[in-house]
């Protein structure tokens, strides 16, 4: 399995636990009573849950099974491999750091970082789509 | 992988790509709303990466590498699973306009299509729901 892979499926698991984690402090939020701002973290929890494992465990297993794209370079362009990995990471932690901010702090600011979120889930998004096509070979 | 799978996977690769360029203009309109984007298209979005990414890229995967049976037609019967991509592309295309027209009789035809693929392709998957190669029948001992 490469190395990239194994980073992929890494993650994908500490975004599970992530996402699986915030949704179970938004449930509690009516049991124990807490401030409603928690219920503004549920879509938040779900694209923890949808990007941060689902979708980086299809990609990681996609980049290490798929037919080898040249035999000097069986996995596609490493560098483009990284900045998927890279561009969708960053992107789900800013997000996640705007919608926090957002839901508890409305005042500080934090929301700008929503624009730079968008463009690197975006770019990692893409960035997969290039990256594996042309590894969609028939026999 | 067989043309199917390759079809089945270009068209979700497709859906993700649309779908994320839905869902960072959504992310952005959060925080600047004068971009007057229509609600509808969180449902598009979802719909999109939900059925159209998600669900499409691993049956197109299942149908590649899941155990083959015997036989002339090792995948099943490849006319269903041509049917099967054309229904699963159609109702999630049909969902999505039917969201950001707010048809609900658009949306449900859309669904009950998808379904029907997905149908398709849970009885083309079935059979090869089994052990890669049977054991071999136990022999006398030396």
């Amino acid at each position: 399995m490469p190395r990239l892979t194994r980073l992929f499926l890494r993650m994908g698991l500490v975004y599970l636990l992530a996402g699986s984690g915030l949704a179970t402090l938004v449930q509690a939020q009516p049991v124990l009573g807490w401030s409603s701002s928690w219920l503004l973290l549920r879509p938040t929890a779900w694209h923890l849950i949808f990007i941060g494992w689902l979708t980086q465990v299809i990609m990681g297993v996609a980049l290490w099974m798929f037919p080898s794209a040249s035999r000097s370079q069986p996995h596609g362009s490493p560098w483009l491999g990284w900045a998927v990995l890279a561009s969708l990471n960053l992107g789900l932690l800013l997000r996640l750091v705007a919608e926090v901010a957002l839901a508890f702090w409305p005042a500080s600011g934090a929301s700008k970082l929503l624009g730079p979120a968008a463009i690197l889930l975006l770019a990692g998004a893409w960035g997969f789509a290039v990256l594996i096509w042309p590894r969609i070979r028939t026999r | 992988m067989p043309r199917l799978s390759a079809w089945l996977i270009r068209a979700a690769l497709f859906h993700l790509s649309v779908g994320y360029l839905l869902g960072a203009a959504l992310l952005v309109h959060r925080r600047w709303p004068w971009l007057g984007l229509p609600g509808q298209l969180l449902l598009v979005h979802q719909e999109l990466l939900v059925v159209g990414w998600t669900l499409q890229f691993v049956l197109a995967v299942a149908y590649w590498i899941l155990p083959r049976r015997p036989g002339r037609q090792p995948r099943g019967s490849l006319g269903s699973g041509w049917v099967a991509l054309a229904m699963l592309n159609g109702g999630v295309c049909l969902t999505a306009l039917a969201h950001l027209r707010a048809w609900p009789i658009g949306a449900l035809s859309g669904r009950v299509s998808s379904l029907a693929a997905v149908g398709l392709m849970a009885y083309l998957l079935w059979p090869r729901i089994r052990p890669a190669s049977l054991p071999p029948a136990p022999g006398p001992t030396p």
